[in-house]
């Protein structure tokens, strides 16, 4: 699929956020483990060390741990904007899965689409934008080739 | 009716795979290809299409709810002080409160066992309300200090819709918390709990605060927009000679200062607005009555301040006001 | 600073122009060239390859073109009709006796982008052999542009005051008959 068939979107954040005030947009993060599978031992860890050092960190986020029996390990996020996110922590170190939810913390919850244009602005112009008779002087009456009327004024 | 019929088919597919397992002496897993699995995928296929897709169900009735911690979070992801049980209150529409005692009677149960002890929003939703009108018509008024009435009451109209202010608190997250009726939220409920945030803001912290709260989230919409998008004026080249009158300069006269292929399907005429011999505005159209109209916007905008390349507004945040975000982080 | 409305903004960056080009005693590669870069659109800061930009262009006095050189009997136009023994070569003189305009349209068209907006392109070259414009083309003009060469004048248009004025290597003493 050629990069114009896929899905995009344009640079934008969420209710101009950091403009103002920057408002975490991370709003819900539930951490799912099981108790006693293999692959849960990296989010077991890192439930005994770092959630609670997580939740002291980002009052703004609401964190829930739920021990379920024979579950995929998964950290699912839940931002300002009603998206979700799912990120599957099988055989992930407590490490890795600290690193994993700094980065959901920073993120905006907007979709990761290709963003048609790099850079945004809301002021496009300060001189105004161009138009075909930018710094040009108004003309009086209609253009007439020159050389006519010089032939016709002798 | 169509969904019961399908129904009835599944089960007596899973039946017969019942009495076909049953056959055998034990019951053994047997490790085949899940021929049964096929039809009941189909069938549950058939019923999505018939019936849709379920209705949404609000965060609040799914896994893992935790309602204080909810609350809490709200308040200290925006970095406001909001006093916990009042900004609870704050949530609770009145629509909600009936629903749920015609839920508690219809249990069968006694009326005094079942009395709801909450309060619902709509003073503080009426105070919020009042409070963002006046607050954003005197923002308006310090940021335009050009603009008319008229202009200031309609930027004020087009923030205090009900469309921009259920975007903004759908996107502060007010909706998973907002106690409703109905799932999805109406917007008209949307906004009277977003008001009653503002109120019990106002109640809790002050008028400064709230202002600043507004400023924040409601006046960072303006941004991007152009004055006559929210404010129409059907006739700009009357309102701009009433202006002109007003400031005793002479009337205005156009004049058709530039064209572009004129006699083409696609011409582009420019009018100019001299007043005095001096240039007040020009402005673009397809034909030379849609230019006209055009430059008068253009001289419109440029009398009342609001031209593209006027100063950004001020968002800075509030220096003297104290972050609150350390002291709830001392008080977890 | 434009205050412009986004629709008029958008109408007005868009618009094509039509310049105007006077041909006379211009060389055709230099005119060409003005043509193509407007044609294309390469003149506008807002240029973009895939946006269709291109302006209007209108030659006139294209009878009047100056070739430097020995071009007009040395430069060769060839064509192929296709057939066997169908290879046609005329000499710039003899195409420019048989159409005006040709000369000037064959060179902008040489140097346009060999694509498909080519013959789009080329639709919005009006060539005109003389100075006479139709009105509705008049109406349309926008700026008319310079010349890239400054025409030389011939020696009855100087002034007896300029002639005199001449610097001379040598004065002629009184009695010497020109030949």
């Amino acid at each position: 699929m050629t990069s114009r068939g896929t899905p995009s979107r344009f640079l934008r954040s969420v209710l101009q956020n950091g403009l103002a005030r920057y408002v975490c947009q991370l709003k819900r993060v539930s951490i799912i483990f099981s108790k006693t599978n293999q692959g849960s031992l990296g989010a077991r860890d890192f439930v005994e060390e770092g959630v609670v050092d997580y939740a002291k960190k980002n009052p703004g986020t609401v964190v829930y741990v739920s021990p379920q029996t024979s579950r995929i390990p998964k950290i699912v996020a839940e931002y300002l904007n009603g998206n979700t996110k799912e990120e599957i922590i099988t055989n992930k170190s407590s490490q890795q899965i600290s690193e994993l939810l700094t980065k959901l913390t920073n993120q905006s919850g907007q979709d990761i689409i290709r963003i048609r244009n790099p850079q945004h602005t809301d002021n496009p112009s300060i001189q105004g934008q161009w138009h075909p008779f930018t710094n040009r002087p108004p003309c009086i009456g209609l253009i007439r080739p020159q050389k006519r009327l010089n032939q016709d004024q002798p | 009716m169509a969904s019961g019929y399908l129904l009835n088919r599944g089960a007596l597919t899973l039946r017969n795979n019942l009495q076909r397992v049953c056959k055998n002496v034990v019951y053994l897993q047997i490790r085949e290809k899940k021929r049964w699995m096929r039809a009941y995928t189909h069938l549950m296929a058939r019923k999505l299409k018939i019936e849709g897709p379920p209705p949404p169900q609000p965060r609040s009735q799914k896994l893992l709810w935790d309602y204080h911690a909810e609350v809490q979070a709200f308040s200290n992801r925006l970095h406001e002080n909001f006093p916990v049980e009042i900004l609870k209150r704050a949530f609770i529409n009145p629509c909600y409160i009936h629903s749920e005692q015609e839920r508690r009677e219809k249990l069968g149960m006694d009326s005094e066992t079942t009395a709801l002890v909450l309060k619902d929003n709509i003073q503080l939703s009426e105070k919020g309300a009042d409070f963002t009108k006046s607050f954003l018509t005197d923002w308006c008024r310090v940021n335009f200090p050009n603009l008319p009435s008229e202009g200031v009451e309609s930027i004020v109209v087009h923030l205090n819709s009900l469309e921009v202010v259920t975007y903004v608190a759908r996107n502060l997250g007010i909706e998973d918390l907002t106690m409703s009726a109905d799932f999805p939220v109406p917007d008209a409920v949307m906004y009277s709990t977003f008001m009653a945030v503002i109120g019990v803001l106002q109640e809790s912290s002050g008028s400064e605060r709230a202002g600043f709260f507004l400023r924040d989230f409601l006046a960072t919409q303006l941004i991007g927009k152009d004055l006559f998008d929210m404010w129409t004026v059907v006739n700009p080249m009357g309102l701009l000679v009433e202006e002109l009158t007003n400031r005793n300069v002479p009337l205005p006269e156009p004049r058709l200062i530039r064209s572009a292929g004129a006699s083409t399907a696609l011409p582009l005429f420019f009018v100019g607005l001299y007043s005095d011999k001096k240039l007040l505005g020009q402005g673009p159209g397809e034909t030379v009555l849609a230019a006209e109209e055009e430059a008068a916007r253009v001289t419109l905008r440029k009398l009342y301040g609001y031209s593209e390349n006027r100063r950004p507004f001020d968002f800075s945040p509030a220096q003297h006001l104290q972050p609150p975000l350390i002291q709830s982080m001392g008080s977890n | 600073m434009s205050n412009f409305s986004r629709t008029a903004q958008q109408w007005a960056s868009f618009a094509r122009s039509w310049f105007l080009i006077d041909a006379r005693m211009q060389p055709p590669g230099k005119i060409a060239s003005m043509c193509s870069v407007r044609l294309q659109g390469k003149h506008k800061p807002i240029y973009h390859a895939i946006s269709d930009l291109g302006d209007h262009v209108v030659v006139i006095n294209s009878r009047h073109i100056a070739f430097s050189g020995n071009k007009w009997e040395q430069k060769v136009y060839s064509s192929h009709t296709g057939y066997p023994g169908g290879f046609k070569q005329v000499t710039a003189a003899q195409l420019h006796q048989k159409d005006p305009k040709a000369i000037v349209k064959l060179a902008v068209y040489g140097m346009l982008p060999k694509n498909l907006h080519r013959r789009t392109m080329m639709q919005r070259l009006h060539i005109f052999p003389d100075d006479e414009l139709p009105e509705d083309i008049l109406a349309n003009l926008t700026e008319e542009l310079q010349q890239p060469r400054e025409i030389p004048r011939k020696l009855n248009e100087y002034t007896q005051e300029e002639k005199d004025a001449f610097p001379r290597v040598w004065t002629p003493p009184e009695d010497y008959l020109l030949k």
